[in-house]
């Protein structure tokens, strides 16, 4: 009896020397499974295809629009001016704020906006993007950065100067006021694209 | 001397049981931040790169349009014109609504109901392919469009 005891007693270790073998393998097929790039990028919606084919053009005043044309040769030209990049996104600054209340910019609209009060917003502005076939994507890309990048600094400006932070680090009810300020209007060519996109 | 040598024979062994867990932990990383590669790319592209992005949010109602220049073989590009590939092939412009009706049944449906379409597209490509894409995407009532591109370092 005392024997058999002592014999069960000695259980031998697992040998888990290998288990670090088996786990290096797991993680070398992950690695070469599945990739790190994070997709980014600009977001756009885009309209839905018009039922009939006439559409009904929207009378638009002339100083609500801000035409952006890209021509062949990448050369980006803003209501009929040349500008690089950069000077777009001054250019569209300036159209869609209309700080001044200019007669030449977009005419500005009062609106009762939740946690901003009565806000001059020139709901009526519009921007449309018109690119050459033959233009290159990095060119039009550029354009679709400015423009984004106009409406972002707005729109971080007044995040800041109202609730004291940035726009990325306000809550939704806080954003949707902000794009509700400065509502994204863009347009392309033929299609007309409503802006949603915070 | 002798004394000496002696204590030093006794090493004792390097204790490795904590080893797999450690590598356990590092696998689960990369299990997290990264991705199944969805298809095997037959075009070259390099996308734009911008400032001001967007993360995309959600990856299961994501499909993706590369287009850029072929690969032959395992090489470089050959050079020739720009194509579209969606999913696994090439396609033409009238693949495209075929393309995402089939993507679309395949997604569960509130992922279908904001169904995200990337256009992954090489720096070069003329703005014509990119309407032509973006028309065929309008009449296949995806809607929702991402023009991919890289985070730019400089800035």
């Amino acid at each position: 009896m005392l024997r058999e005891r002592k014999k069960t007693h000695r259980v031998p270790e697992l040998n888990t020397t290998s288990t670090a073998d088996i786990s290096f393998m797991l993680l070398t097929f992950f690695l070469v499974t599945t990739s790190m790039e994070t997709d980014r990028g600009i977001t756009q919606q885009l309209p839905p295809m018009p039922q009939e084919k006439e559409q009904a053009v929207a009378e638009v005043k002339r100083r609500n629009v801000l035409l952006v044309a890209l021509d062949g040769a990448d050369r980006i030209t803003c209501n009929g001016k040349e500008v690089s990049a950069d000077g777009l996104k001054a250019k569209v600054m300036e159209f869609v704020d209309n700080e001044s209340d200019s007669k030449d910019l977009p005419e500005k609209v009062w609106r009762d906006i939740p946690l901003l009060g009565r806000c001059a917003v020139t709901a009526n502005h519009q921007i449309f993007i018109k690119a050459d076939r033959a233009s290159t994507y990095n060119a039009y890309f550029a354009v679709q950065q400015a423009v984004m990048a106009a409406y972002n600094a707005l729109r971080d400006r007044l995040a800041t100067r109202r609730f004291g932070h940035p726009y990325a680090e306000c809550d939704d009810e806080e954003q949707q006021a902000v794009c509700e300020c400065y509502p994204l209007r863009l347009s392309e060519g033929d299609l007309e694209v409503e802006g949603g996109g915070k | 001397m002798s004394r000496f040598r002696t204590s030093h024979h006794e090493v004792p062994g390097l204790n490795t049981a904590s080893l797999p867990d450690l590598i356990f932990t590092v696998l689960f990383f990369f299990m997290i931040v990264t991705h199944i590669r969805q298809a095997q790319l037959k075009v070259e592209y390099r996308t734009p790169q911008g400032t001001e992005l967007v993360r995309l949010a959600k990856k299961s109602a994501t499909t993706y349009i590369y287009i850029g220049r072929p690969v032959k073989g395992q090489g470089h590009s050959d050079g020739s014109s720009m194509r579209i590939q969606l999913n696994d092939k090439y396609g033409d412009i009238d693949d495209i609504a075929e393309y995402i009706a089939k993507e679309r049944s395949r997604m569960a449906p509130e992922d279908a109901a904001n169904m995200t379409v990337s256009i992954m597209a090489d720096r070069d490509t003329p703005m014509g392919v990119i309407e032509d894409v973006k028309r065929a995407l309008r009449s296949a009532h995806a809607l929702k469009v991402v023009y991919s591109a890289n985070t730019d370092e400089k800035h």
